[in-house]
């Protein structure tokens, strides 16, 4: 401070011709000037460099944002099995996450019909399809407007339609297969569609289309399904009437109604019939299980006693099991009656595949054991062996259509695969549950659970 | 949605949350809409559920709730009090004379309230000068009679803005509510925004047209900082830019920067602000950043809080936000941090209510007050303000 001092009186001392405060100032002033202009430079150059970065990041996060968003869509969209569900979804997404103003589909080529529409605006899509940019998106020409101001006179049109400041009309391309036009647009002033922007879209409309076409294989699938589980119920019946007319000729000629037969004759003819028997047990099962696909198999619902129905069953099954030579406990033959709300014939088809199971797979003098107990909520069948068992992971498999078990299959003994499938059908059908438990060598317990009938 | 489900549905919600409360309990309905929504059937549909209880609200440019910031939405808060009276006014044509409005307004707060202890004014947001409307109140009211409010909002469209009196959408007028009666209330307002560069001097303005800068046209200032020509900013890149760099008047006597933002850019280079630029003023070019806009939230929840534990309450009950338009396009997706940010210091007690504005109101500047608080109110831009209720 003190040298300041003298400075100030030193320039005083040299500059006596002028007023010393007047020339001071003028210092002051001019040390200002370069002061501020050094300001204002680096000012400038701040502001220059934030504003790049700003706009960078601004530019990274949206695209990450986006990113995002299709991620999150294209999981969703995965899981379901309707086109019009997954496009409402992903139209609902971009316009809830990533704040665009209006989200259109247009599917099928002009006159178009409306896959989804989603705005906060009100959009005559009537006027939409009719567009002449609007047609041409479907023909391949991409239409991207990010200012209205300078859009062309039909650009402007389809604008006017959309409520939108900047807007994109995509055709929806897979595989050479056009599925449509999808519309995507902005509201904002002051945001408009960049060309990273547009490059997104793109890739949602890709999605889009892509999730049109595999839904459209999944229909397709569904029609070739259909169609085969026709063909097995039509070839089953066309096979039924000739093995039904086998069956009851060779059981004539087993009886010696045509004559005696000698040893040899009499073992190949048993074996013919019991492969017919097969025959036509493989054929019921099919039938069976192309009625459930169809929904063919009638529910006629009226009270019966579960405990009478496994006796029916057991003494349908009485000559097998004793050639079987497996021991058989039930509970069956005793105490309350276990009242079902059930359709008799069904409900005997799946508990016989159940009970055939059991008997197929159990060794001889090994023991089965067939349970019917039932309290307020629930009336429950349980089949118990003591057979081969299934692997866990066998198990996971038992009520698809056609499965068999590995050791089943090497066993040799005969079955369809259809009998868990049937069982399972009918079971649930009754609004029952079925559970397999089981244990390689240790045996099976299959348990039904079934409601039981209103007032019992 | 329609809409008058959305507005039945948001005021249902509201007067849910109130189950153990008769409809006298109630005190007062705040309502803040999208645009979206036709603005006649969105109020009946609010009125629907909520018959006559007194009815308060703006049209907004998004909406806030304990949730975070929401669009294109309505959101309705239904509150009961014993102790807080809440006495309902309107204010004339802002058009005509903003100041008038304002005194009418006041005039009429205070026929209906003997015992005013601090304003809530909602003006709307385009028809003319908002910092005449506050003077009009603190003409009638007193100078450092708080005011706290948000000016009605279009989704930035700027087309025009309604106000919500009991049954009627208005446009073009301020509506307002006195409070009266026992209660703790904080008030927290700040913006977050640095002065850069050196600062100029308004040496031609008129109301919110900023014409000159130094004797020179008022947009030579962004085509310096920004080394773009002026032709380029008259389109919408200056309302992008100046969002993110608006100007700031350095408040008399202390280092508090009144914003303002310069929306268009007119033929002979002058700046129209969203409020009025005095001139004489000295003023600021202004840089701000989303981590300060976040930062500025916190302290004003901090501020709000402190206030009401200076009154001997301990936490915030329920809080009002005004915040600007601007800070949401500023912060973009983390606008939901900023109001996480609030939430966080206002703790889990607190329900929030609120709106993007077009301009906000609150007490900043000199601290001349004896209530101890910053008490004289401006018309702001670019700033958060946080009214609370403590108990």
């Amino acid at each position: 401070m003190v040298n300041k001092e003298k400075n100030f009186m030193s320039n005083k001392e040299q500059t006596n011709d002028q007023p010393s405060n007047f020339q001071d100032l003028a210092a002051v002033n001019q040390r200002l000037a370069v002061a501020l202009a050094e300001q204002q430079r680096i000012a400038q150059l701040v502001i220059q460099k934030d504003l790049e970065l700003y706009t960078l990041n601004d530019t990274l996060d949206r695209q990450v944002n986006q990113l995002k968003v299709l991620q999150l869509m294209v999981n969703e969209v995965r899981s379901l099995n309707n086109r019009d569900k997954a496009l409402r979804l992903m139209a609902r997404r971009l316009v809830q996450e990533l704040q665009f103003s209006a989200v259109v589909v247009l599917l099928g080529p002009p006159p178009f019909t409306v896959g989804v529409k989603y705005s906060y605006h009100e959009i005559d899509t009537d006027e939409l399809k009719r567009l002449p940019v609007i047609i041409k998106a479907f023909e391949k020409k991409i239409v991207y407007v990010d200012r209205l101001a300078s859009a062309g006179p039909d650009e402007q049109a389809l604008g006017k339609v959309l409520h939108a400041t900047s807007f994109v009309a995509l055709p929806l391309q897979c595989h050479q297969k056009f599925y449509g036009v999808f519309i995507c647009a902005l509201d904002d002033p002051y945001l408009r569609l960049s060309e990273h922007d547009r490059e997104f879209l793109e890739i949602v409309s890709n999605a889009i289309a892509g999730t049109i076409e595999s839904l459209d294989l999944e229909e397709r699938q569904h029609y070739i399904d259909s169609l085969k589980t026709e063909f097995i119920s039509i070839a089953s019946h066309q096979l039924r009437t000739p093995l039904s007319a086998i069956k009851w000729i060779l059981k004539m000629i087993l009886n010696g109604d045509l004559g005696p037969l000698n040893a040899e004759q009499a073992t190949y003819i048993d074996k013919t019939y019991k492969s017919n028997e097969r025959m036509i047990e493989l054929v019921n099962d099919l039938l069976d299980s192309s009625r459930i696909e169809e929904g063919r198999l009638e529910y006629t619902l009226a009270e019966v006693d579960a405990r009478l129905l496994v006796k029916e069953i057991l003494d349908q099954y009485r000559v097998l099991i004793d050639r079987q030579g497996v021991i058989v406990e039930t509970n069956v033959d005793s105490g309350e009656p276990a009242m079902i709300l059930a359709d008799h014939d069904n409900l005997i088809l799946a508990l016989t595949n159940l009970i055939d199971n059991a008997i197929k797979f159990t060794p001889k003098k090994q023991t089965i054991k067939i349970l019917v107990d039932h309290d307020r909520s629930f009336v429950r069948i349980t089949v118990k062996d003591t057979g081969i068992g299934i692997s866990a992971e066998d198990q996971q498999q038992l009520f698809t259509k056609f499965f068999r078990a590995d050791n089943a299959k090497r066993m040799q003994t005969h079955g369809t695969g259809l009998g868990l499938f049937i069982a399972n059908n009918i079971i649930r059908k009754h609004k029952g549950r079925i559970k397999v438990e089981s244990e390689i060598g240790v045996g099976t317990t299959v348990t039904c659970w079934l409601p039981p009938a209103k007032g019992s | 949605m329609d809409a008058f489900s959305a507005g039945q549905e948001a005021a249902r919600q509201a007067m849910g949350g109130l189950k153990d409360k008769t409809p006298a309990d109630i005190k007062l309905i705040l309502v803040f809409s999208s645009v979206v929504f036709d603005q006649n059937k969105m109020l009946s549909g609010v009125r629907s559920i909520t018959e006559n209880i007194p009815l308060l609200g703006c049209s907004s440019a998004g909406e806030i709730t304990t949730a975070g910031p929401s669009k294109k939405s309505v959101v309705v808060m239904a509150i009961a009090t014993d102790s807080v009276t809440f006495n309902l006014a309107m204010g004339g044509n802002i058009k005509e004379d903003a100041l008038a409005a304002g005194r009418t307004l006041a005039e009429g707060l205070k026929a209906v309230s003997s015992d005013g202890k601090l304003a809530i004014m909602l003006p709307d947001g385009l028809a003319g000068n908002g910092a005449d409307i506050v003077r009009g109140l603190q003409q009638v009211l007193g100078e450092n009679f708080p005011i706290v409010g948000g000016a009605a909002g279009d989704d930035f469209l700027f087309k025009e803005t309604y106000e919500y009196y009991n049954d009627q959408v208005l446009t073009g007028v301020v509506i307002g509510a006195m409070l009266g009666g026992e209660m703790k209330i904080g008030i927290g307002v700040r913006h977050g925004w640095q002065p850069i560069g050196p600062p100029r001097k308004v040496t031609k303005s008129k109301g919110a047209v900023l014409y000159e800068l130094d004797g020179k046209p008022a947009v030579q200032v962004y085509e310096e900082y920004f080394g773009k020509k002026a032709e380029e900013l008259k389109s919408e890149p200056l309302a992008r830019l100046a969002i993110t760099y608006p100007l700031g008047l350095r408040i008399a006597h202390s280092d508090e920067y009144l914003i303002r933002d310069p929306i268009t850019v007119g033929e002979s280079g002058e700046l129209t602000c969203a409020a009025e630029v005095p001139e004489g003023a000295e003023i600021n070019l202004m840089m701000g950043s989303r981590e300060n806009a976040i930062d500025a939230a916190r302290q004003a929840a901090e501020r709000c809080l402190e206030e009401i534990k200076e009154q001997g309450g301990n936490q915030v009950t329920t809080a009002i936000v005004f915040n600007c338009i601007a800070r949401s396009k500023v912060l973009g997706r983390d606008a939901q941090k900023e109001i996480d940010a609030i939430k966080k210091v206002l703790g889990e007690s607190a329900q929030l209510v609120g709106f993007y504005t077009y301009g906000e109101q609150a007490p900043i500047g000199a601290k001349n007050c004896s209530c101890g608080r910053s008490c004289k109110s401006e018309f702001c831009n670019e700033t958060v303000v946080i009214l609370g209720f403590g108990e």
